[in-house]
């Protein structure tokens, strides 16, 4: 290789340069620690002469020198370069091909260029910047300050912008494992739901086929108590699926939709006709006024709602009635009140042993489930009520 | 209560011995002819034999699930009906089940008067 360490022959030179005028300090201050700048022009005379101004500018540079741009491939491929200085008309290449060759060492990016020539032109300028120059200067008029700072801005920009696409890299694959580890957690809660619900099934099951006769006749006596079995088999499947439900790890995908809340309420009231009928409770829903579409998730508000409605069956009697209604919540603009009251009920005191120790420990009559905020009222009916907006997108929300 | 067809063939394909034998209880009290086959290996070559006329799969079973058996139940007869019975509720398997032209797809744990109803319909 013929090109010069110009570098090293100037630093015995510095003496003589002393009185030359002293490196421009806003410039030498954003220079990193060691900045190697790739000098690439058949004229080593004009090469010489660039190096030494550049040196004198910061001191901490170092230049390198390439005829060619064979010269400087070979260069880049075998040692890091922050910055390339090209002539455009080069022996063996055409200097705009060069920039997109001339990568780093890593050769996860190209290394930047700032393109110099004695045969400029306007059109060759935007040709430069197209093909991925970072600056155009004619020699003819190059100021070496100018070029300084232009190696400075060339060398910050790529750093950022390489540690913008690792950073980039960095979250992809962060994602990829998330959506890895959501699939395997998917996965187990498949094989939990499957292990939890299949022997319940065959409880459920054998408990109806006696019910129905199939093993022979029974008793009224025995069939009350079966039929107590069955409702506690349902109630035992909604608290899986609640828990089921509640080890998802937040998915990308919003379940948000569309859905009509008397629809929701009035499926949610068919899992519990066997285990009302079992406990001698009427369940019934009601609407007033009129109940617009809202946006939920129906499966969140379906658990929600399953389970307050489980609360005021446990709290109920035969001589209870639940009531789940659907109406414009009087006290919130924009707002569905669901409520859902049994009476009459069991005492207050009953009544709060049937919450969890969670739920009790939040000390006012106010609880959550899910993305809802229930409110608690306990007298002589106990009511659990929540709103849901009906102009409110949370996709949208920040 | 509706009497079915005389010995109309049910097959029942699932791993579950117990809510196997509480199925195949219910259907013979009804007058059905019950076969079961506990993996989707077996359900095959149950399935030659017993020439069903409708199919109760399970879809989470050892060896292949109750879409792999549906499809070979399929080959050997593009029209007999069947019915996938889950223990897992996600959206997408009620899908898959209407996409591949199940007659029937029911929630473990299930109302067996409903599912004695698909059946007799199938």
């Amino acid at each position: 290789m013929s090109n010069l360490d110009l570098s090293q022959e100037t630093a015995a030179q510095d003496s003589a340069l002393s009185t030359v005028s002293e490196p421009v300090a806003s410039e030498s201050a954003n220079w990193p620690s060691r900045t190697t700048v790739l000098l690439v022009d058949a004229d080593v005379e004009a090469g010489k002469t660039l190096a030494k101004t550049l040196r004198e500018i910061n001191p901490r540079l170092e230049v390198v020198h390439a005829d060619t741009g064979r010269e400087a491939l070979d260069y880049t491929e075998a040692h890091p370069v922050d910055c390339v200085i090209l002539e455009y008309a080069l022996p063996d290449y055409d200097g705009l091909c060069l920039i997109d060759m001339l990568r780093s060492a890593d050769d996860l990016s190209i290394v930047p260029s700032i393109i110099i020539t004695d045969h400029g032109s306007e059109a060759l300028a935007v040709d430069a910047i197209h093909a991925g120059a970072s600056d155009y200067f004619r020699k003819a008029h190059l100021a070496p300050e100018m070029l300084a700072k232009s190696v400075t801005h060339a060398v910050e920009r790529n750093r950022l912008t390489r540690a913008l696409s690792m950073q980039k890299h960095q979250l992809g694959q962060q994602l990829l494992d998330f959506e890895r580890r959501n699939e395997i957690h998917r996965l187990q809660r498949e094989e939990m739901a499957h292990r939890l619900l299949t022997p319940l099934s065959s409880v459920q099951e054998f408990v109806s086929l006696v019910l129905d006769g199939i093993a022979g006749p029974i008793s009224d006596q025995q069939g009350k108590y079966l039929a107590y079995a069955r409702g506690a088999c349902q109630s035992l499947r909604h608290s899986i699926e609640a828990m089921v439900v509640s080890t998802q790890i937040g998915s990308a995908t919003s379940n948000y939709q569309y859905c009509d809340l008397d629809r929701l309420v009035d499926e949610t009231l068919g899992d519990f006709e066997l285990d009302a009928q079992s406990k001698g409770v009427q369940i019934a829903s009601t609407i007033d006024g009129e109940i617009p579409e809202v946006r939920v998730d129906a499966q969140e508000f379906k658990q929600v709602l399953r389970q307050l409605i489980q609360h005021a069956l446990n709290a109920s009697n035969e001589a209870s009635y639940i009531l789940v209604m659907l109406e414009v919540d009087p006290s919130l603009a924009h707002n569905v009140r669901v409520s859902v009251t049994a009476h009459p009920s069991l005492s207050e005191q009953m009544n709060r042993s049937y919450l969890s120790a969670t739920e009790r420990k939040a000390g006012r009559e106010m609880f959550s489930k899910g993305n809802y905020l229930i409110e608690t009222r306990f007298d002589s009916e106990l009511q659990f009520s929540f709103s849901v907006p009906t102009n409110s997108n949370p996709d949208e929300e920040g | 209560m509706t009497q079915p067809e005389a010995e109309k063939h049910v097959l029942i394909v699932e791993d579950d011995p117990a809510i196997a034998r509480a199925l195949e209880l219910r259907l013979s009290a009804r007058g059905y002819a019950v076969k079961t086959a506990f993996d989707a290996v077996s359900a095959a070559t149950v399935a030659r034999r017993f020439t069903p006329d409708v199919a109760l799969l399970d879809i989470s079973m050892p060896g292949g699930d109750g879409f792999l058996v549906a499809e070979r139940l399929q080959a050997m007869n593009a029209n007999m009906p069947f019915i996938f019975i889950t223990a897992n509720s996600w959206p997408e398997l009620r899908e898959r089940a209407e996409a591949i032209g199940a007659t029937g797809f029911f929630e473990k744990p299930f109302v067996a008067e409903e599912l004695m109803q698909a059946i007799e319909a199938a």
